[in-house]
């Protein structure tokens, strides 16, 4: 952690002092994140590619007012995530779409999960087969923006709770509210997919 | 007597906040085929999400950032360049206008006295430094605002 600082430090830093190509390693370090956020969050890939774009740009003008409270890598992604957010806003894309009226129908939530629950253990998870990622992903990409992004920053960059708080700005019993409906949610449509296949 | 089987809620927070899961419900779960099987499947979702490759990439984002970065360090501002060209438009309209009128700008403060003349020159001076300054700070906001 001590190492990530200073590592952090030495290159903003050095990117302050007027050497710009130590900012391709603050690229480098972070484009894992800024990319699954992106993706996950921005289905056209010609917005993808200008997105990506600006955060870096934004990242690059707004480096001096880093003040060190964070990872920079979570400072990046919280640029990253509050870009995503505006740019779905402008373009009047809901953020977390039709799930989130669930709350509504929660006795006939509980009579879904209770027969999902039983398809699960006599499929013994359909997941498990060769198309496994392919369907997989087809299944996330159909959630709202923000769930597939609390997903894959959960399961795939395995950040905390707390990290992915940061980034989204978002109470941690609001994340894990919401990831708790991602991933039933997750389940129901892998269920009803395989079910369409296996007909 | 035997607990009946937890809801969804209950085995994902077994499963990925397990010190914040319920002793009772930890019990029942370790006990309970069915609860198990369901545990086994969120960690199996969990796993193949974990597994799933890296998106793709068309471009890379090094070059297509230092694309932009580097013609706006090189690239001197197009404002600059439209207050130098006032600032020499001024100077050329100013020297042009006392060439012109340098006969009768001679004459201009020979009927006045010595104290009057500094004290209208020091504060069209004074007025003009405060304009200035305005001018630059202003100037330099709305630069600050261009530029993010």
């Amino acid at each position: 952690m001590i190492d990530q600082e200073t590592t952090d430090k030495e290159l903003v830093k050095k990117v302050l002092a007027g050497k710009a190509f130590v900012f391709k390693t603050i690229i480098a370090n972070t484009q894992g994140l800024v990319i699954q956020i992106i993706y996950k969050m921005i289905k056209n890939p010609e917005d993808r590619k200008d997105l990506v774009q600006e955060v870096y740009l934004k990242v690059f003008n707004k480096l001096s007012s880093f003040k060190f409270k964070s990872k920079l890598s979570t400072w990046v992604g919280t640029i990253t995530y509050n870009t995503c957010i505006s740019f779905l806003e402008k373009k009047r894309i809901p953020v977390l779409g039709s799930i989130h009226n669930e709350e509504k129908n929660s006795v006939e939530t509980l009579i879904d999960e209770k027969a999902i629950g039983n398809l699960i253990n006599q499929t013994d998870l359909i997941v498990l087969n060769e198309e496994r990622s392919r369907i997989l992903t087809i299944e996330i990409d159909k959630l709202p923006p923000l769930y597939r992004t609390l997903i894959q920053l959960f399961h795939k960059q395995e950040l905390s709770l707390n990290e992915i708080s940061e980034i989204t700005n978002l109470p941690v019993g609001t994340l894990k509210s919401y990831l708790y409906r991602a991933r039933r949610e997750l389940k129901k449509s892998l269920l009803r997919n395989y079910k369409k296949e296996d007909l | 007597m035997k607990m009946s089987c937890v809801p969804d809620h209950a085995i994902q927070k077994y499963v990925f906040n397990n010190p914040e899961c319920d002793a009772e419900i930890i019990k029942h779960i370790e006990a309970c085929e069915e609860c198990k099987m369901s545990v086994e499947n969120y960690l199996l979702l969990s796993k193949a999400i974990k597994e799933q490759p890296a998106p793709v990439l068309e471009f890379d984002p090094i070059e297509l950032v230092f694309e932009q970065l580097t013609p706006a360090a090189k690239k001197e501002p197009i404002y600059s360049k439209i207050i130098y060209t006032f600032l020499v438009l001024s100077a050329v309209i100013v020297s042009m206008s006392v060439y012109v009128f340098k006969g009768s700008f001679s004459h201009f403060f020979s009927n006045t006295t010595l104290f009057p003349t500094y004290f209208i020159l020091s504060i069209a001076i004074l007025i003009m430094f405060i304009l200035c300054y305005d001018l630059l700070r202003s100037f330099n906001k709305k630069a600050a605002i261009l530029n993010y």
